[in-house]
């Protein structure tokens, strides 16, 4: 009996995520089709403006982010400190749409990844930090004229931020937390040219909805696979459904200069910020700065 | 265009500006400021009040106006000391650097006297003491067929599940030794516990089937008794052997967090008897933390139950046979809980009694 009740308690888990990741899908697909159909005809006499956007886009960004936290895990200080995150990037503009895969990270040991403290009693208060994100946004151009655009559109993002504070390393060992988000974000867009040579972009996502995964707060830095317990308890136990709470914008300029064909340079900046009350209070914010080289293709 | 990239770096430049409005300023470096944080992360944090019946605004109401900005930092030590002594929970303490330093619970473990080293080390070990697993096995025959193991710690070694390595892989080393033994004693006393892969490692080498042994909730709310949902522990077989004929595992007060988790992972199998003194009772696992001034301290976070639901927080775990060491016992040399448990084994293993 006790064995029958389990298996329905994991059906009903498995039956709940099912149905919201479906739920999901739908919402994207009906956006992705609506903004299809009504995205914007270039104007007639734009065939410049068109030729250009037709094309696919193959970018490797490297640069320096700023970023900030303050998480009520276990210091009321705040944490500063900086990383060199790495982007892959592959999209394509078309005249009617743009659409693009982005991946981007950092860790200790290969881009940085180090906080620390105002503190200043000796004994070092820092905190090792990871980030890793992934987008796929598509968006659609209502307006087309004149080398601007304007483009809005889904976009399906996740993020995963892990960080292990050292408190007292002579006594006690680190604190490590993490916190996933999974989200449905609303992508807006705009695009100008630059007088033939380039082009800048500009752009905003907010989410519409999403869910935020995180551990009862931490765990000791000696028991890591308790995150991954804590894990998987914070999907299935859904104490740790933070929407309620849950705020986030992330912003973006890119400035785009193609000397070449095939040749793509972008200087770009995405500034971001995300804080939420449950179950603890947390902000974290980040500036990013980064220069991309790739290769442009029809 | 000269406007866009005005605009754009002015948009650019507030964003960059509003972001320590949007982490919020520091707290204060004050006597004041300090107690509110210590309290507060406590009356947020700390897992044992229901448990444990402490009025935690009491302690509030109580202290409070103890503290002013001319509080000292000896007389703020001396008043978190007196907090947190109502939790008596030995995984609590404050380190304040060269001020000092406070725990919640030295006063509940008692004497020391149940165990000494060095009395068995010349009184009950038969020829050589070995030492193996950077000292923190030591093991010898105390008998007839019967080996006694001394496991210091379950600190160190590195790992999770069955990779775990380090020094304490050297305990199948020690079990090969008394591969022929019919009995063997494992002293956790003093053991003042580490990590618990540790301790799932060495249990392994005992175990015969797999079973629960450590069910944990973790405070995840603002009501004190706001836990998130079960994490159950399980011991099972692992390594090259395990021995399985009887085991008597020994502990005292200061048998301490981890190794109060070995003693229960241990005692979930019929060949293991459980004798000496209730352990430690600090099962709990803690966080550490930090105030504005530097201090550190430690919260348990986690309700610890064993496998049948019960709560050993503070009064420890507590043996199938009680056995301490009188007085007595220690002017005239003698070890009474190990020489328990050499009777018990011998009984168990059909030896004669000597």
């Amino acid at each position: 009996m006790a064995s029958l009740k389990g298996r329905c308690a994991s059906l009903r888990v498995h039956s709940t995520w099912t149905g919201r990741g479906l739920a999901l899908l739908i919402a994207l697909g009906y956006w992705c089709v609506a903004g299809w159909a009504h995205s914007a005809e270039p104007q007639a006499g734009a065939n410049e403006d068109r030729r250009v956007e037709e094309r696919g886009e193959l970018l490797l960004f490297s640069g320096i982010e700023q970023m900030g936290n303050r998480d009520a895990t276990g210091s009321p200080l705040a944490y500063r400190g900086q990383a060199y995150p790495l982007m892959l990037r592959w999209g394509r503009s078309a005249p009617r749409w743009s659409r693009a895969l982005e991946l981007g990270g950092f860790t200790p040991g290969l881009n940085g990844g180090r906080l620390s403290s105002a503190i200043d009693d000796g004994q070092g208060h820092w905190a090792n930090a990871s980030f890793v994100d992934a987008s796929f946004q598509w968006r659609f151009a209502l307006f087309n004229r004149g080398g601007r655009r304007l483009e809005l559109g889904p976009r399906l993002s996740h993020w995963t931020m892990y960080r292990s504070y050292q408190y007292d390393p002579a006594q006690i060992g680190s604190v490590e937390v993490w916190e996933a988000f999974v989200s449905l974000d609303a992508s807006a867009g705009l695009r100008q040219a630059l007088g033939g040579w380039g082009e800048l972009h500009l752009g905003i996502n907010v989410p519409l909805g999403g869910y935020l995964m995180r551990p009862s707060y931490a765990v000791r830095g000696d028991e890591r696979v308790r995150l991954v317990q804590e894990r998987w308890r914070a999907v299935t136990d859904g104490r740790f459904a933070s929407w309620g709470s849950f705020r986030m914008v992330q912003t973006r300029a890119e400035l785009w200069w193609t000397p070449g064909k095939y040749l793509g340079v972008v200087a770009a900046y995405r500034g971001g910020a995300f804080s939420y009350d449950l179950p603890l209070d947390t902000r974290t914010y980040s500036h990013r700065f980064s220069l991309g080289l790739g290769l442009l293709y029809r | 265009m000269s406007g866009w990239f005005r605009g754009v770096l002015l948009a650019l430049l507030l964003m960059m500006g509003g972001c320590g409005a949007f982490l919020g300023p520091d707290p204060a470096n004050t006597p004041e400021s300090n107690f509110e944080i210590f309290w507060e992360s406590f009356d947020r944090h700390y897992a044992h009040f229901v448990h444990k019946d402490v009025d935690w605004d009491e302690v509030y109401r109580r202290y409070r106006p103890r503290v002013d900005s001319l509080t000292t930092d000896e007389e703020l030590l001396e008043i978190f000391g007196e907090m947190i002594r109502y939790l008596e929970d030995g995984h609590v303490y404050v380190s304040a650097g060269e001020v000092g330093r406070v725990q919640s619970d030295l006063h509940l473990r008692g004497s020391r006297r149940n165990y000494d080293r060095n009395l068995i080390s010349r009184r009950y070990i038969m020829g050589t003491e070995l030492s193996a697993g950077e000292g923190n096995f030591r093991y010898g025959w105390a008998g007839h067929s019967l080996g006694y193991v001394h496991l210091a710690t379950l600190s160190g070694a590195e790992g999770i599940g069955e990779d775990v390595h380090g020094w304490i892989e050297d305990l199948d080393e020690v079990l090969a030794y008394f591969k022929d033994a019919e009995g063997l004693v494992i002293d956790l006393r003093n053991n003042s516990g580490g990590r618990a892969f540790n301790t799932t490692f060495v249990a392994s080498r005992f175990a015969t089937d797999t079973r629960d042994f450590v069910v944990t909730r973790t405070r995840n709310g603002a009501r004190h008794d706001a836990f998130s949902s079960p994490t159950v522990w399980k011991v099972s077989p692992a390594g090259p052997r395990q021995f399985t004929k009887p085991v008597v595992v020994l502990t005292n007060r200061y048998s301490f967090s981890a190794a109060e988790w070995l003693t229960l992972a241990l005692r979930q199998y019929d060949h293991v008897t459980h004798i000496g003194t209730n352990s430690g009772g600090g099962l709990a696992m803690f966080l550490p933390r930090e105030l504005p001034n530097g201090w550190h301290y430690t919260i348990s976070v986690q309700e610890t139950r064993d496998a049948d639901g019960i709560f050993y927080e503070r009064v420890g775990v507590p043996p199938h046979i009680y056995v301490e060491n009188s007085p007595d016992d220690v002017s005239q040399n003698r070890d009474a809980i190990l020489e328990q448990a050499l009777i018990h084994l011998r009984k168990q293993a059909g030896l004669p009694a000597r």
